[in-house]
Formats: C-alpha cells, sequence, structure tokens
C-alpha cells in the first residue's frame, strides 16, 4: 500500500498504548458495579418460581407415589441451607466466586462448575466459531452488493440475506435435522456419529466431529451474517458518496484501491460494533440450536434446573452467560478503540 | 511550461446530463471555456449552477450510472507538449485517466473535514499520490512530502506528517489538501470552492497560498466559488454561469467593469459596497435558480431579469454567443439585436 | 459595433427601477414548463412506499395474515381441538379444483390402513370417491373473535376430511390449529410491542430530551438489562410463571416478560432520534417563544418522531413473534390448551415423529414468512420515512 512503509510511529503512538491499557483497566473495573448488580437480579431472578428445591423435591416424590413428612421436609431444608433468610443466601453463592466456587447443585449434587465447565465452553466455542464465520462471509458478500448494486447478484443476496434474518435458528435445525437424516442419510445430532461416540481419538474421529460442528455454527451464524451483509451493503454505499473518496479517486488511485483502502477500511469500523451486539443473540442461539442438535451446551440442563429451582446451578449459568456477553462487548470496543483513530479515551 | 501553447484546456459545448427517477437534470448544457497555462480562470455563479458538475466532468469523477456526458469536447494539453486528448472519448476508469489525475490535472475540493480519510494519517495520503506518480523510493518521497507541507505554510511539518487529519483545523487540513493536490506538480489545479467552508480569516490565507503557490508552481487555475470577492482577488479570467451556461465570460478587469449579461449586473450589484449602504438600498437578484428537472424554453434567466419584466425583451429565443470586445463574450438576448435596447422590435 | 457600454448602464438603470419578483409573472410564465410539485411530507413519502414492490407484498402479506386470524374460526374448517382420529397423521391432502370442467373443487374420499413394516398410517386416496368441497358450510360452534357465537365455516366438507396441511398425532387439522393459532403469534407481538413502546417512548425520548442524570440512569438501567443473553432471561423468567394460572393471565405475563427486554432497543433508538432533533433550530425557536419542556416534547419532538416510531415498531414486531415461537417451542412460555405457532412446533419435536410426518413442521414456515414479511414491510417503511434520499 503506497505510504505505508515509511511511517515512523505517530508522535502520539506511544503516549497511545498506554492510553489504551489505561482504558482496558478502566473498563474492567467499571463492569465490577455491574457484576454486582448483575449478581443480584440473577439471584432474585432464579428465587422468583414459588416454593423452592425442596418443594420440587417433595412433588417429584408424591408423584412417584411417596411422601415425605414435614419433619423430614424441614431437615433437607436446613442441609441445603434453604432455610435462611435470602440475603445470606445470596451472600453464601457470591463468596464463593472469587474462589471459583459457584455453589453446590442439590440435584446433581455436585460442585456447579464441575457440571458446567464443559457445556460453558462449547457454549463459548460454537458462539465464538459462528462469529468468526459472519465476519468471514458477510464482508466480501457486502462489497460485492455494494459495488455492483441492484446486480442479479446483489438481489440474489439480498433475498437469501432475508430469509437467513427470517427462518428462525430452531426451526432451521428442526429442517436440518430431518434433511440430513432423510435425504443425506448421515447422522446430524450430537457431536459424533454413533459409532464414533466410543471410539478413541483419532484424525477420523476429529473429522467427524467437524463434521457435527459445521451445521449448528452455520445455522446460529446465519441470522448475523444477513444482517451484517445489510449493514455494510449499506454503510459501504454511504461512504462512496463521501467526499475522501473522491478525493482519493481523484488522485489517480485505481478504482480497486479506492474501495478497498478508503472505503472498506471506514466501513469495517461500525461493523466491529454490530459483530458485538451478534454475542448476545449467539449465546441464546447457542442455547436452542444446542437443543435441537444434542450438542452439549448449557440449554438443556438451565432448563431442568430452572424448573427444579436448583438455584444455584441455574444462577450460576445465567450469571456466566451475562459475564460471557459482557466481557465480548469489552472485547468489541477495544478492538474498535484500536481500529479507529478518533476514539479518544 | 510551454507557453506557446494558446491554451492548457479546452471545454467546447459539454453537455453533463443527470438521469434521476424524476427526470432529467441538464446540469450542464452547453459549457465552453477556454483555460490558458499559468493563469487563473474563476467560474462564478449560484448554487446548483452547474460549476462543479464542469469540474467534475473534466476529472471524469461523476458516478458512471446516473452521468451521462452527452455531448462536447474537453480537450487537454499533455505535458509532453505533443498530445492533445479529448476527456471526453477517455475511459473514466482507464489508465490514462488514472496517470493525469493528481499529475497533470489535481483538485481540491470544499469540506476539508471531510476530504481526508479519518484513519489514515496525513503522511500516508500525502505520499500516497507521490509514490503513485512519481519512481522514488518511500523515504524521498516522505522527505518531498514533508517540502509541501512546508510550502503550504504548515510550520511542524515534519511531526504534522504523521498526524491524523482529526487532530487538524479545517484551515490546516485544506492546506494539507493542496499539498497533497501540488505534490505531483500538476499543470492544471482545479479548485471547488476552497474557502466556502472557512473562517473568513482562514479564506484570506488560503487564497494568498494559492496565489503564491500559483506563481511558483507555474500552474493554471481554475477556481469555481460564489464569492465575488475571492474572485477579485485572485482570478485573471472569470466566467459566469447560470443554469448550466455560461452566460458571459472574460477578463476580470473587463467583467469587473463592463458587466454585460444582466445577471452579471445583478451579481456585482448585490455586493454590498463600504460606506455606500446608507445612501443606497441593497439590489439583489430577486427570485432563485428555477428547479433543475424544468426544462425552459428560449432565456433561462428571464424570469429573474428586469428586461424581460419591463417588457424590453421577450427573452424566447436562444440567443448567440457575441465577443463584444476582444476576449469578452456574452450570451444575452439584449446584444444580439443592433438597435438600440428600447422597444419591442423583435 | 454594439453600444455594449450603453447598453450595461441601462440595464443597471433596469435594476434600479425594478422591485421584488411578482409572484403572478412568475407562475404565468412557469405555465408553459413541466414543474416538479411541492409535495407535503406524507405524500412523498407513500409515493416513495409504493415504488418498492416488495415492501407493498409484505403489507400485503401482513394485512391478509391479521385479516385472517381475526376471523379464524370462520376460515378455519375445524376447530382448535376437533380430532378425527380415523385420519391421524394424514399427509395435506390435494385439492382438485375441476369436476366434469367446471369449477367444483374437491378432495378424494381416503381408505387408511397401517403398513405392516413400518406400522405407519397410509392412506390411499380412493378415485370413486369424490367429495366436494362446500363454502360457507355450516360445522362445528365457535365464537367469533371470541364475543359471537356462529357455526358457519368458509369451507368444509359433508363427509370425509379435508385437510390441506395434513394432521396430528390425534387426527386434529393442522390448517385450522395454524390459522387459529396465528391469532395468538401474531396478536403477542402487536401488544408486546405496544408495551414496549410505551416504556420505551416515554423513557428514551425523555433520556434524550432531559439528558444529564436522567439519561444516564435509564442510560445504566438500559445496559444491565442488555447484559443478559435474552433467551436464558426469558427462560429464567417463564420458569417463574405459576403453573395454574389461568391461559389468559398467562398470556400476559408471556407479553410483559418479551416487553422487558423489547423496550431497551425502542428506548435507545428514539433516545438518539431526540439528540439529534433536541440541536435542531425549530427547537430554540420553540424554547425562544416560550414553550414549556412539555410542549416541546408533545407537540414537537413526538411527532417529528412519528415516522421513526412507525418504523421501529414494524422492525421491533418479528422479533416478539420470534421470541414467543422460540419459548413456547421449548416447553416455556405458552402451554396448551393455548395454542400458538411455537406451541405447534414443539408437537413436533420428536425427531422419529417428524421424519415420518415432515408436515408436523410448516408452523415454522408461516413463523418464517411472518417475520419475512414484517421486514419487507419495516425495510420499506424505513427507506420511505427518507423521502430525501434516493
Amino acid at each position: 500500500m503506497p505510504g505505508a512503509g515509511c511511517e515512523k510511529p505517530a508522535p502520539g503512538e506511544h503516549k497511545k498504548r498506554y492510553d489504551m491499557i489505561a482504558y482496558i483497566v478502566k473498563r474492567i473495573l467499571g463492569l465490577i458495579p455491574t457484576l454486582i448488580i448483575i449478581s443480584m437480579i440473577t439471584f432474585i431472578i432464579i428465587q422468583l418460581p414459588p416454593g423452592d428445591f425442596v418443594t420440587t423435591a417433595q412433588a417429584e416424590i408424591a408423584a412417584s407415589g411417596g411422601g415425605m413428612d414435614a419433619s423430614a421436609v424441614e431437615a433437607m431444608r436446613i442441609r441445603y441451607g434453604l432455610d435462611r433468610p435470602m440475603p445470606v443466601q445470596y451472600w453464601r453463592w457470591v463468596s464463593g466466586f472469587p474462589r471459583g466456587d459457584f455453589g453446590y447443585s442439590l440435584e446433581w449434587s455436585a460442585p456447579v462448575w464441575d457440571i458446567i465447565a464443559g457445556r460453558l465452553s462449547w457454549t463459548l466455542l460454537l458462539s465464538g466459531l459462528a462469529l468468526v464465520f459472519m465476519w468471514l462471509v458477510s464482508i466480501p458478500i457486502g462489497i460485492y452488493s455494494a459495488r455492483h448494486k441492484y446486480s442479479l447478484g446483489d438481489n440474489v443476496f439480498s433475498f437469501l440475506g432475508f430469509l437467513g434474518l427470517s427462518v428462525p435458528d430452531f426451526m432451521l435445525s428442526l429442517m436440518w435435522l430431518v434433511f440430513a437424516t432423510m435425504m443425506l442419510g448421515i447422522s446430524a445430532s450430537g457431536l459424533y456419529s454413533p459409532r464414533m461416540v466410543d471410539a478413541p481419538w483419532s484424525l477420523a474421529k476429529f473429522l467427524d466431529l467437524l463434521n457435527h460442528l459445521w451445521p449448528p455454527i452455520v445455522i446460529m451464524g446465519v441470522v448475523g451474517t444477513a444482517e451484517l451483509i445489510r449493514i455494510m451493503r449499506g454503510n459501504l454505499l454511504d461512504i462512496l458518496n463521501q467526499q475522501y473518496v473522491t478525493t482519493a479517486r481523484s488522485k489517480g488511485l485505481l478504482e480497486k484501491v479506492v474501495v478497498q483502502k478508503y472505503a472498506v477500511r471506514m466501513a469495517i469500523n461500525p461493523l466491529i460494533s454490530v459483530l458485538g451486539m451478534q454475542i448476545p443473540k449467539m449465546i441464546s442461539s447457542s442455547i436452542i440450536v444446542g437443543y435441537v442438535l444434542s450438542i452439549p451446551t448449557v440449554g438443556p440442563i438451565f432448563l431442568r434446573a430452572l424448573i427444579t429451582q436448583d438455584m444455584y446451578l441455574a444462577g450460576a449459568i445465567l450469571l456466566l452467560m451475562t459475564v460471557m456477553l459482557l466481557i465480548g462487548n469489552l472485547l468489541a470496543d477495544i478492538a474498535l478503540a484500536w481500529v479507529d483513530p478518533r476514539i479518544r479515551y | 511550461m510551454n507557453e506557446n501553447k494558446k491554451y492548457l484546456l479546452k471545454i467546447n459545448n459539454l453537455k453533463t446530463y443527470f438521469h434521476t427517477l424524476d427526470g432529467i437534470v441538464r446540469a450542464v448544457d452547453g459549457v465552453s471555456l477556454t483555460l490558458k497555462p499559468g493563469k487563473t480562470m474563476g467560474l462564478v455563479g449560484e448554487s446548483g449552477c452547474g460549476k462543479s458538475v464542469t469540474a467534475y466532468s473534466i476529472l471524469r469523477l461523476l458516478p458512471l450510472k446516473t452521468c451521462q456526458i452527452k455531448e462536447g469536447e474537453i480537450l487537454f494539453h499533455r505535458r509532453n507538449g505533443k498530445e492533445v486528448i479529448d476527456l471526453v472519448k477517455i475511459n473514466p476508469q482507464g489508465k490514462l485517466i488514472r496517470s493525469i489525475r493528481g499529475k497533470e490535472i489535481a483538485m481540491i475540493f470544499q469540506e476539508p473535514m471531510t476530504s481526508l480519510s479519518p484513519v489514515y494519517t496525513v503522511g500516508n495520503q500525502i505520499i500516497e499520490a507521490i509514490l503513485l506518480h512519481r519512481q522514488i523510493d518511500p523515504q524521498e518521497a516522505r522527505e518531498h512530502a514533508v517540502q509541501m507541507l512546508k510550502s503550504v505554510g504548515l510550520g511542524m511539518a515534519e511531526s504534522m506528517i504523521d498526524e491524523y487529519p482529526h487532530r487538524l483545523s479545517g484551515g490546516q487540513r485544506q492546506r494539507v489538501m493542496i499539498a497533497m493536490a501540488l505534490s505531483c506538480n500538476p499543470s492544471l489545479l482545479i479548485a471547488d470552492e476552497p474557502t466556502t467552508a472557512l473562517d473568513v480569516t482562514i479564506q484570506a490565507q488560503i487564497i494568498e497560498l494559492l496565489k503564491s503557490l500559483q506563481k511558483q508552481f507555474h500552474m493554471a487555475v481554475l477556481l469555481i466559488t460564489h464569492n465575488l470577492g475571492v474572485i477579485a482577488e485572485i482570478a485573471d479570467e472569470i466566467a459566469v454561469m447560470y443554469l448550466g451556461r455560461i452566460v458571459e465570460s472574460g477578463s476580470l478587469k473587463q467583467v469587473f467593469e463592463n458587466p454585460l449579461h444582466p445577471y452579471t449586473i445583478g451579481l456585482l450589484k448585490s455586493v454590498p459596497i463600504i460606506g455606500n449602504q446608507t445612501k443606497k438600498r441593497l439590489a439583489p437578484i430577486p427570485g432563485s435558480v428555477p428547479d433543475p428537472l424544468s426544462v425552459i424554453e428560449g432565456c433561462a434567466f428571464r424570469l429573474r431579469c428586469p428586461a424581460y419584466k419591463q417588457k424590453e425583451c421577450a427573452g424566447q429565443e436562444d440567443a448567440a454567443i457575441v465577443e463584444v470586445e476582444p476576449g469578452h463574450y456574452v450570451c444575452c438576448l439584449l446584444y444580439n439585436r443592433d438597435e438600440g435596447v428600447r422597444g419591442n422590435e423583435n | 459595433m454594439i453600444d455594449y457600454k450603453g447598453r450595461s448602464e441601462h440595464i443597471k438603470k433596469l435594476y434600479e427601477r425594478q422591485n421584488t419578483l411578482d409572484e403572478s409573472i412568475a407562475h404565468q410564465m412557469m405555465s408553459s414548463e413541466k414543474i416538479a410539485f411541492a409535495t407535503s411530507q406524507w405524500r412523498m413519502m407513500w409515493r416513495k412506499f409504493i415504488r418498492n414492490r416488495i415492501a407493498v407484498i409484505g403489507g400485503i402479506v401482513i394485512l391478509l395474515f391479521y385479516l385472517t386470524a381475526l376471523l379464524a374460526n370462520f376460515v378455519a374448517p375445524y376447530t382448535l381441538q376437533q380430532r378425527m382420529t380415523a385420519y391421524s397423521f394424514l399427509s395435506p391432502q390435494r385439492v382438485h379444483f375441476f369436476t366434469e370442467g367446471r369449477f367444483q373443487p374437491f378432495v378424494y374420499g381416503l381408505k387408511g390402513s397401517r403398513d405392516p413394516k413400518t406400522l405407519m398410517r397410509v392412506y390411499v386416496p380412493d378415485p370413486e370417491k369424490k367429495i366436494p368441497i362446500r363454502f360457507f358450510l355450516q360445522g362445528e360452534p365457535y365464537k367469533l373473535m371470541g364475543l359471537f357465537p356462529a357455526s358457519i365455516h368458509l369451507f368444509g366438507v359433508e363427509e370425509g376430511i379435508v385437510s390441506l396441511l395434513g394432521t396430528d398425532a390425534q387426527g386434529r387439522d393442522m390448517f385450522s390449529r395454524i390459522i387459529i393459532g396465528s391469532q395468538i403469534s401474531l396478536t403477542i407481538g402487536l401488544v408486546g410491542v405496544a408495551l414496549s413502546l410505551i416504556i420505551g417512548a416515554f423513557l428514551g425520548v425523555a433520556s434524550g430530551y432531559f439528558g444529564g442524570w436522567v439519561d444516564n440512569l435509564i442510560q445504566r438501567v438500559i445496559e444491565i438489562i442488555r447484559s443478559f443473553p435474552p433467551i436464558p432471561l426469558w427462560m429464567a423468567l417463564t420458569a417463574a410463571l405459576p403453573p395454574h394460572w389461568p391461559p389468559l393471565r398467562v398470556y400476559f405475563a408471556i407479553t410483559i416478560i418479551l416487553s422487558l427486554i423489547g423496550w431497551t432497543w425502542l428506548a435507545r433508538q428514539l433516545r438518539g432520534k431526540v439528540l439529534a432533533l433536541r440541536e435542531e433550530d425549530f427547537v430554540m425557536a420553540a424554547r425562544l417563544a416560550g414553550a414549556s419542556d412539555g410542549w416541546i416534547i408533545f407537540r414537537h419532538l413526538i411527532p417529528a418522531t412519528f415516522s421513526h416510531i412507525i418504523v421501529i415498531s414494524t422492525l421491533a414486531m418479528p422479533a416478539m413473534i420470534l421470541a414467543e415461537s422460540a419459548l413456547s417451542f421449548l416447553g416455556l412460555g405458552l402451554r396448551p390448551p393455548l395454542t400458538s405457532w411455537g406451541v405447534l412446533l414443539k408437537e413436533a419435536q420428536n425427531i422419529q415423529v417428524l421424519l415420518l410426518y415432515p408436515w408436523l413442521m410448516i408452523p415454522g414456515s408461516f413463523v418464517a414468512i411472518s417475520i419475512l414479511a414484517f421486514n419487507f414491510l419495516g425495510d420499506g417503511l424505513r427507506d420511505a420515512a427518507d423521502p430525501y434520499t434516493v
């Protein structure tokens, strides 16, 4: 790129790097009060259903024909600490966080973290890969659509984009399941094909895993891709009318360079924000898609924990998903500040 | 520069039309202009009269889908002395026009705040222009860029070159634009309302800068503006545009001392004169530029022309261009008659 | 040789004599020319909207959907609970339109049997038996819009069955269930958006207009709400609904829950618009004329944002419909006897069942179509709301 090779760091460049670190630290510190409030809200929400874990356990026992007398119920309550007032229960939960102790699951009789750690990482993995997918697919298509506005390709992509926006992820997952099983005869649910499940780790198993991962990633990414394409196209069209693009052209640059270096580079900035806004949707979507396609994300466990009022488990899952979202937003903001020299902090 | 050329750029009967959803806009409807090497031509007119479109047509910067140069030629004398090419006929995205842009014809624009990309440093954008047209290494290019920044009056050029545009003021950005435009020593600089978006004091500075740079680099300047004061400062020749046509043109002295076309006269009369205001009323030209979509037969100016309103001119025909004194042209029915002005004989 | 100096002087004198433009002369002169009319803003918007054919189609589809939802019980040949167990798991029937050259739609009667190998129900159309489809037929009684008792249905058959989209495990007609289910799916969106709008408009405008601590507080609240991923939050909230609640209460509870997150988007949008408008000269002018804040908000800012409100409301609908469907699909949200498209899809979750009877997924395509139509419509409205750009 002409001009790029002969820049010394700008006079403020070193200061800028220190500023950036200070900015990051400031943001992280600012997250703490937010996290505290969120943990309180989470706790309250989890407590909303009437009764508690013991009530649900009681109901289940009653449903299978047994019964519990009052003293046994009381003993159970005390054992689980459910007889204490709310703020105390809250504090007992929260105080374990710095140690990595997110409480104890009453139903599974195990520390919460052990139960959810693996599943949360699947949620993280799927969401993250879906975001990458969105980024890689939508930018070239968005550029193409803007430069060939109203062409056949543009219209086709627009229409596909609209379709992608409209078909709900659970519907797409169902359709894929039916299609894959009926038409293609392949296994579409779970992480591995039935014959590979217990097999030792090998290249074949890895490929099998990938084969099971790409459908949920694509399904999750489709909605965001459609939105990103439309925004990229719209931004690029606006930017192509901006003065600095005309200036660049008047210098005698190749049209290709004008578009890439001046237009696209500017259009990408808002896209980072939009990508950041996709993070909550991806987390939500991973639950639904994971549910339908039997990928071990936190969805089914969360559902069950909500119903049985296994409060520490449910609370921790909700809280950790929220934390994921907040960290994702922070990363997006940092990326934006890095990329756009106009943002001052 | 080769002084033997009679002209550097000659526009003959240029017609540039826009195709919009509501109809055709005849932004430039038969413009003829001659630019001489080393001289400044001021192109004057109200907003919407087609001056900028004329300028953009020269460098073929207009959007291809909606805009069409319907007729005319733009003859340009290239620097190598032998070639004259018609800019209308060449490929607007081809190699030829790109080798002319920035190198032989450069342009600066009205809005310095948005004319530079905010994500690249000033130096990056200037050096890019230099490296595009010259075979020198990046280090030399950088030194040259620093030199250019100094010559447009920016102190601390070595540090400014690595600044981002948003940290500069409007006046500074305009100077950067000028530095960038002049970096390859073009023979023609097109300045599209370069001072309109600036404060008055900065305006004066920029105008002075342009004047001295013109002498230093020996280039022709096409200055587009609606500000007659700026024209008076810097132009050698002046052309007045109205609704896509040139209504009067000549040397600065000729047009200012003897304005011929009613529009020119109106423009000059509407400039307030210091000291005169207590006695004389400010006399604006009544009305405004008509809708660009409207097609007006005959004289487009008649609706605002005192001669028409006081029934001295019917205004129904197209006027022919008349050379009233050497170099001084006017396109007006009032000058197409040989008899006296009074009466409706025609 | 023309006496140009003389003429020049003469013209100068003409100017000095001239008064301001006589408007009637100008109009007379313009009559022979084409003029672009100065149109009112609403008319310009309508013109631009109509030109966008896709948006118009979206609008028509939405209108059709809502009309059908209004008259759902009439349009549907069967009621929600009508079970025709003789015809369970029937695939969509083919309707033939011409009997012996005349327009008389009919379906074939069916002979049901069980496939010995797959134990699947199989239906074979009997070409001898042509059952005509009658219009405005007396059928099962219902209450139109929940108020007016009636029993006429748009179409139906006197014997046998007419099932355009197949039946489910209990022999209930999917077409009828989808149509009647649309009432809930489509109105939850409306009520949800209306609620979100009331809260969001109030808080968003206040936030944008007053700035300062009001703005800060509201923005913090919005931030905190938006920190939660929506589906998990809704899951947690709907899990809190007592199972014994009557369906209507559940319905309204769900709309409130959906609005709890929904309003934040609307508030943000309006805040942005108000922030921009606040700096406009007309607000300053109103203030200088002595207008109170309330006056400015209600008489100036809200009308100025009106078109924007319509656009963002339309664009917020798909999210609501989607959210309700997703929640019901997961088993939270609405439960039978309340039926929505999401509830219908929940019944289609069993993959074994779906493989054999894929038409049970069709409610999902209705969700998709309505979201598509709303998006087209909303996009078209958004483009039209800014009639000054091309």
